[in-house]
């Protein structure tokens, strides 16, 4: 037992250090890659909540990732307000829109819910893409000047330890939450809506934190996403978008917290490396899916869980 | 004993066409075992259902320690202290022994999202309280050794055994029981019987459905007979078995108690 802890601890230790140290030793290429695995993790552990945790349907990921997005951005260009408190601006409205959201999308369940979440999901891309171009400039997107860092300008060193600090959070937020009282009840949903009600279960309101915790987490993704790349666009907030994350909380392992970050972190960095087979990545993608589907149905965490077990019988 | 905790005034209600109750009127007595038996399709778990407002009554009306409570939403029945199991197992399958018996004291808890979340003092100590309260449980119903099993794997008698545990960890004021003997092995119904009894003895008013006739006849202080929907009689155990209507609408015979 304590031997396995011992081991358990030395892995863990050398990760931290791997992960700290990553972008002093990586090509950029290398810590661009890891930064946006990075917000594939917060994006999928945000989506996690709601779908994993909850059990509810969101196809309108992107849309808030946008919201994210283009709060930072239009903040910036239209106010002298700073890039923190902006994010923190962003976040809040993230969570405002999703709670006046909720009035209505709440009232759907499963197919129904997936077709709302996406009708909302588009709505926002239309909006920025074509609707208020005159404020977004629509496809040409918004320039965001770079980071100031105590008077120097934030390369991605410093970004990466920030999307780090993110994801360590939206960790720690997402295993507070699965052990605790509310997470429960929220499993218990996602389970058994019957004996959830009759054991005290408020399921509507329920539903409604965990799509507005989920909607904060995943517009923090991208308002820190856009900072980054110094360039606000609708081409991140599009339907591909979603179906990354959804396929990462899936390949992740619906509800298990870890696998979703690492399935997170995988898919984007895939993403992007299959950037280069233009049209066919949705071929890949597809092809990921089945093969996770079929030999892995649990996704990483079931696999994580199942090393696990096997671990602690010895 | 003798004072009424829950009181069912002339409840009917009808599906359709069909008439699941008929002004059923009864009495349950605060630290009794009552029984409500009958044919298939009689309507007890329709009353059951009724009284945690999972389904909401045509007319009539339900008290509960003297206060009316058919209008309330189901999910605020638990916090009256009324804890139910059904007919058909209902366990959350993917969670462990431990975190199904938790979910029993959902009601009795504030934390929400944000005490989570920021860990306050208060939040800790209820989540303490919560989990030796469910250990607790877990001991009572004999299922130490696989507090940290996912329910859904585990045998049927067993998983009756976490969805009862999960209904008496919070110390209910009422526990309604959906025909908890189904599906168990002698030894098995005989061990429920002995956690039943002392359920009561620790003051815990038990209202249960069942078929098994011996649990019925050994266990119940009072016994309610419904057929279509209607209370046909009420009485003691010796009053039932020797009802001559209710052996002719349900019993077959005359019932013998052993």
């Amino acid at each position: 037992m304590t031997h396995i802890k011992l081991v358990k601890l030395c892995l863990a230790g050398a990760a931290v250090l791997t992960i700290l140290l990553f972008p002093h030793c990586v090509s950029a290429r290398g810590t661009h890659l890891a930064m946006v695995g990075l917000m594939g993790a917060i994006s999928a552990l945000g989506l996690n909540i709601f779908f994993g945790y909850c059990g509810q349907i969101n196809f309108g990921v992107a849309g808030f990732l946008a919201i994210g997005g283009y709060g930072v951005a239009l903040l910036e260009k239209y106010t002298s307000i700073p890039y923190s408190i902006s994010l923190i601006i962003s976040i809040v409205a993230s969570g405002l829109i999703a709670l006046l959201a909720s009035l209505a999308l709440l009232r759907l369940r499963e197919y129904m819910l997936a077709l709302g979440t996406l009708a909302f999901g588009m709505a926002i891309y239309e909006a920025v893409a074509k609707g208020f171009t005159t404020f977004t400039h629509g496809e040409d997107g918004i320039d965001l000047s770079t980071l100031q860092v105590f008077g120097k300008p934030a390369g991605d060193t410093f970004f990466f330890y920030l999307f780090l600090i993110a994801t360590v959070l939206c960790l720690w937020v997402s295993y507070a939450l699965r052990n605790s009282r509310a997470g429960r009840a929220m499993l218990a949903i996602s389970q058994n809506e019957l004996a959830a009600t009759s054991l005290g279960v408020n399921i509507n309101r329920y539903i409604m934190q965990a799509f507005l915790v989920s909607s904060m987490m995943i517009a923090a993704a991208g308002g820190l996403f856009v900072k980054w790349m110094s360039w606000c666009s609708p081409e991140y907030f599009s339907m591909m978008t979603t179906v990354s994350i959804v396929l990462a909380v899936v390949v992740g392992g619906i509800g298990s917290t870890l696998g979703v970050a690492i399935g997170g972190i995988i898919m984007f960095i895939l993403r992007e490396l299959l950037v280069p087979l233009a049209l066919y990545d949705m071929v890949a993608y597809g092809i990921i899916l089945c093969l996770f589907l079929l030999f892995m149905p649990r996704g990483i965490g079931g696999g994580i869980a199942f090393i696990n077990n096997g671990l602690r019988k010895g | 004993m003798g004072k009424a905790l829950l009181q069912v005034d002339s409840a009917s209600k009808n599906f359709g066409g069909l008439t699941a109750l008929l002004k059923v009127t009864l009495t349950i007595e605060q630290g009794s075992i009552t029984s409500l038996i009958g044919p298939n399709g009689a309507g007890k778990s329709t009353l059951f259902n009724t009284i945690t407002n999972l389904i909401p009554l045509d007319s009539g009306s339900i008290y509960f320690q003297e206060e009316r409570f058919d209008h309330l939403p189901p999910h605020m029945i638990a916090s009256k202290g009324i804890q139910r199991t059904f007919q058909l197992l209902q366990v959350f399958r993917e969670l462990t022994v431990l975190e199904n018996v938790a979910l029993g004291m959902h009601a009795k808890g504030n934390t929400g999202f944000l005490g989570a979340i920021l860990r306050f003092p208060s939040m800790r100590l209820e989540e303490a309280e919560i989990i030796q309260r469910s250990k607790g449980a877990v001991r009572f119903v004999g299922l130490e050794a696989q507090s940290n099993m996912v329910a859904g794997q585990l045998p049927y008698g067993q998983q009756k055994l976490v969805e009862l545990a999960r209904a008496i960890v919070s110390g209910p004021k009422l526990l309604l029981l959906d025909e908890p003997t189904n599906g168990l092995s002698p030894s098995e119904t005989q061990g429920l019987n002995g956690i039943l009894q002392q359920l009561r003895n620790e003051g815990v008013t038990i209202f249960l459905v069942a078929h098994d006739m011996q649990t019925v006849m050994e266990i119940s202080d009072k016994i309610f007979v419904l057929n279509f929907g209607q209370k046909i009689a009420e009485g003691t155990p010796k009053e039932i078995a020797e009802s001559q209507e209710v052996i002719k609408a349900y019993l077959g015979r005359e019932y013998i108690i052993a």
